[in-house]
Order: structure tokens, then sequence, then C-alpha cells
């Protein structure tokens, strides 16, 4: 008899063992299930469907029709592409060093003992909360050449004529990078702040004795030891920055003679405002690697630093 | 000594200061064009503070232009939205980080994956799958909440966030738990969670404030007035309204408001999440 019941038993504990490992893993899953989907549904399935679109000619309310690789061929010579990417680029680099050096300088200042600094702390991270297209309202307002502020105090300090800012192409990209830089200063100066307040005094203090001036301990042991989060938003900056979008469709609506037309503004006016969604999806898939590119090399970046 | 101590602290002063002008000052113009009268603004010189108040360009705001229903539709989408991801990507977290099932590390891959997604490529080919989704009207999701909501509610970085916020709970607690016959739903809510508000809170600003300030799909797919939200509403209103400056400015005053509140009311957290920011990624 009990030869035969041992055997019995651990069936029946092998079973109940399997039921509890089944029920395990299901209920693991039930966990993870409404985010994954969601997650696969709405980022994973738009690449696939935006590889289909890029090879069709599509206009709604026709249907899309198979057309190979028209949509590329034609791409090279779209001289509009070419230069709304230029424009990209030169906004991109420009709003890049010029906020980063801004947000770097600023946290520079505020990394020491002294009182009331918080209060300039707290209100310089305003811009960041500050939608994109509040904020180009506002600098519409202020760079506006016949009521602007601005060409207001330019006359009071002896300037003639100021320049009628957004209506120049050379001074509307420069309006342009500045709000870009103005934003990135605001975002990026805390966290150079987090990241300068992180570096052992004692480096300074033997910088010191050493006879080391503050350019020379900024230089040698401030920068150092805060590259890797420098690099970091660089990366960041790129990525935000490349996808500028909000602040020309106020400012500028891409004008002056396109001179402010940026990738993701074209992209939305090609699918968009003339319904070409094919050449419109076509065009987001060229972007797409670069971009990839960018973002893969930020999360590689942030991931090595822990 | 202390006399140059002096002058370079009044010297570190007074750059502040011209930041804090650069940064602070729009918004002061802003808000100073917002109660002036359309007169007002022709004068010339311009008058910095104006010599009477005029309320009345916010009551008109609210009583004639389209922009209380957008703050409505933006109010509704951000908390859905923000709702939607505090809760689902805390539970995805948790399973990642503390339960053990075939395909974990690949599907934690494919998260961290759609991070590296930039959105403003992807609203080609989402805006047609809202047009062309199932079991909806001609217009499929186009002009809905479900549009404005869904597609972006869930975001790989708050799973990733929170995964890593959780890991830092000790394993021990949970052995504690399940002891004391807590089944695994019940370590989730009543243990990892009230461990990590700070976390937790992070995500839900974050959250709200990206769905709040976004800009590129809700202009692509609200279609009708009725479904502005508040970024698209004050575009249309800036086109409407033109050269009624003192009117344009009110209208960015109202916007920017809430924001402005939820940013002094949640300080600490700001604070907090921005010292984190640097080393976790982005929003």
């Amino acid at each position: 008899m009990k030869v035969e019941t041992v055997p019995s038993m651990n069936v029946k504990r092998k079973k109940k063992r399997e039921l509890h490992r089944f029920k395990d893993i299901a209920g693991s899953y039930l966990f993870i299930f409404p985010a994954l989907s969601l997650l696969f549904v709405f980022s994973i399935v738009p690449i696939i469907y935006l590889i289909w679109l890029s090879f069709t000619d599509y206009s709604l309310p026709n249907p899309a029709v198979f057309v190979g690789l028209e949509n590329f061929s034609r791409m090279l010579e779209d001289k509009l592409f070419m230069k709304s990417i230029w424009n990209t680029l030169v906004y991109t680099f420009g709003s890049m060093v010029l906020g980063l050096a801004a947000a770097l300088g600023i946290a520079v200042l505020l990394n020491r003992k002294l009182k009331g600094l918080r209060f300039f702390k707290v209100f310089y991270f305003l811009p960041t909360i500050t939608s994109e297209v509040i904020t180009a309202m506002i600098f519409l307002w202020v760079f506006d050449n016949n009521l602007g502020i601005l060409n207001y105090l330019l006359k009071v300090f002896g300037m003639e004529s100021p320049p009628a800012w957004l209506l120049q192409p050379t001074t509307a990209m420069l309006i342009l990078i500045f709000i870009g830089a103005w934003r990135g200063a605001a975002y990026n100066t805390p966290i150079f702040l987090a990241a300068l307040q992180s570096v052992p005094q004692s480096y300074y203090e033997a910088a010191r004795l050493d006879g080391a001036n503050a350019w020379k301990q900024f230089l040698h042991i401030s920068l150092p030891s805060i590259m890797h989060i420098l690099v970091y938003s660089m990366v960041m900056s790129v990525i935000g920055s490349f996808q500028v979008v909000a602040v020309v469709d106020i400012l500028t609506n891409g004008g002056p003679m396109d001179s402010t037309m940026v990738v993701i503004k074209h992209v939305w006016q090609q699918s968009f405002e003339f319904n070409y969604v094919g050449y419109g999806a076509a065009l987001s898939l060229v972007l797409f690697p670069f971009l990839l590119f960018i973002t893969w090399l930020q999360l590689k970046l942030s991931s090595g630093k822990e | 000594m202390k006399k140059t101590k002096i002058m370079k602290n009044t010297f570190i002063y007074g750059l502040l200061s011209i930041v804090l002008l650069i940064f602070l000052g729009p918004y002061i113009w802003m808000f100073m064009t917002a109660v002036k009268t359309q007169g007002d603004v022709m004068v010339w010189p311009p008058k910095i503070i104006p010599s009477e108040f005029h309320w009345e360009n916010f009551l008109k705001i609210w009583q004639e232009t389209n922009l209380p229903r957008a703050f409505f539709n933006s109010f509704i989408v951000s908390v859905v939205a923000t709702a939607i991801n505090v809760f689902l990507a805390s539970l995805a977290a948790f399973a990642f980080a503390r339960l053990k099932f075939p395909g974990r590390n690949k599907l934690f891959l494919m998260v961290l994956a759609t991070m590296m997604i930039p959105s403003g490529l992807m609203v080609v080919p989402l805006f047609f799958m809202m047009k062309n989704m199932p079991f909806s009207g001609p217009n499929g999701w186009l002009d809905s909440y479900s549009a404005l909501i869904l597609p972006f509610a869930v975001t790989g970085f708050a799973i990733f966030l929170l995964r890593q916020n959780f890991l830092s709970v000790p394993k021990e607690l949970d052995e504690q738990a399940t002891i004391d016959g807590c089944n695994k739903f019940q370590i989730y809510w009543k243990i990892i969670l009230p461990l990590n508000k700070p976390g937790l809170a992070l995500v839900a600003i974050f959250s709200f404030l990206s769905h709040w300030n976004e800009y590129l799909w809700p202009l692509t797919v609200a279609r009708s007035q009725e479904m502005y939200t508040i970024q698209i509403a004050l575009k249309a209103f800036q086109t409407q309204y033109n050269i009624d400056w003192p009117l344009i400015m009110a209208g960015a005053t109202t916007a920017a408001l809430p924001m402005i509140i939820l940013y002094f009311v949640l300080q600490p957290l700001f604070e907090q999440g921005l010292g984190g920011m640097g080393s976790t990624g982005k929003e």
C-alpha cells in the first residue's frame, strides 16, 4: 500500500505544483499585459505601418496605391526638404551650443553658498513648464517690429532703425535659436547644478593648495567631472531640437522665404496640408534612423553611468 | 579681504538678477500687456506698467472665446492619461522588478526600445491608425478623447523609471508579506506603491506636463473646435485675434497659469525630480 500511495501523492503534488506555476506565470503576465499591449499597438505597429505607407501613393479619400520607390526618388528633387534639413541642423546646433553654454554658466553661478539662491533657482525653471506655443506667443510680441518692447529698448539705447526681426531670414532664424536656447538653458541649469554639487569638495581644496585659480579649477575639475552629464544633455538637446515645430508654427510659420522651415513641419505639411500621405511617410522614414541613432546613443550614455 | 568678498557677492547677485530678467521678463511683459487696453499698447513710448489695470480681457476670454472648452479638454486628457500611465506603468514595472516569468528580459528590452522612437515621426502612421480604427465610426477615432489620450498615455520611460525605483525596495519586505498571506497584487498595492511615492509623483507630474503642453498630436487629431486642447485653441485664437495683443497675452497668461501654479505648489517634487532627471532619461 505504501508503495502505491507514495508515487500517487508525488504525481498529485507535481500536478499541483505545475498548476501553481502556471497560475504564477499567468498572474505575472496580467501585470504587464495592459501597459505592454498599449505600447505595442501605439509604438511598434505604427512603425510597420509607416514603412508600408512610405511605398504608397496615398491621398485622402482615395485608397493607398503601391508605387515602389517613387516617393524616395521624389525626395531627391525636393529642394524644400533639403532646405528644411539644413535649417533644422542650424537651429539644432545653434540652440544647443547657446543653451548648454548658458546653462553651464548659470549653474556655476548658482553653485555656491549664498543667501537667496533658491529664489533665483525657482524662477529660472519657469520656461521649462511653459508650453512652446505660449513661449512663442510671448516672443512674437516681444520681437514685434513696430510695438515690441525689444525694439523700443533698442531705440532708447540709440539704435535708429532696429531690425524687423521676424521678417528677415537671418534674424528670424536667430530668434528661433534664441528661443530654443532660452528653453534649453532653463531646462539644463538644474541638471548641471546637481552634477556640479556632486563633485567632492576635497578636489577643489587640493587644487587650491596647488594654487589653481577659479578658472583653472573649473577647467580641470568641474568640467571633467560633469562631462558625462554634458554629453548626455547634448544628445537630449539634439533629439528635442530636431523635432521642433510648435515654436515655428506660431512665430514664423516656416517663413520668411522658408528660412525657418524645419523637417517635422515639412513632413506635416506634405502629409496633412497637401495630402501627400505616402510622401510624408517616406520623409518620416528617412529621418527615422538618424534620430534613432541619437536616441540609442543617449540611452547608452545614461545607462553606462549607473 | 572682506571688502573684496562683498564686492564679489554683489557682482554675483547682479549677474543672477540679469539672468532673472531674461527668464522672468517675458512673463512680466506678457502679464502687463494682458491688463492693458489696445489703446495702451499703441502708446509711444510704451508703458511697462499700465496706468490702470484692465481685467476685462480675462473676462472676455472666459465668455467669448473657445478657450474654456479647450481648458476642459486639456484637463480631461492630461488627468486621464496621467492616471493611466501611473497605474499601468507601475503594474508593469512591478512585474519587471519583482516577478519571474518567461520572456521577461526580452519584453523589457521592447519597452526600452519604445523609448527610442521619436514621437514627431510617428504622427503620420498614428493618424491613419486612428482614422482606420476598427469598431468605430467613419472617421475612426479622429476627433475623440480616445485619440487624444491613448496613443501616448503609457510611456516606456515611466516603466523604466518605476522599475528602477522598485528594485531599490528590499526583497525581504515582499517575502515577509507573502508569509503574512499577501498575494502579488497586495504586495504591489500595499508595499511597493506606498514606498515609492516620490517616483510615482515624478511620473505623474511629467505625464501631466507633457500632455498639457503637447502640440503636434492634438493638432493632427483634434479636427473640430469642440475637441481642441488648450495649445491648439491658443494657436487658433492667436490667428483669429491677430493684432489684439492685450487679448492674446491674456489668453497666454490664462493658459500658462495652471502649470505655473502647479509648479509652485509642487515645488519640492519638481526639485527632487530634476536632480534625478539627469541620470534617468527623458520624458
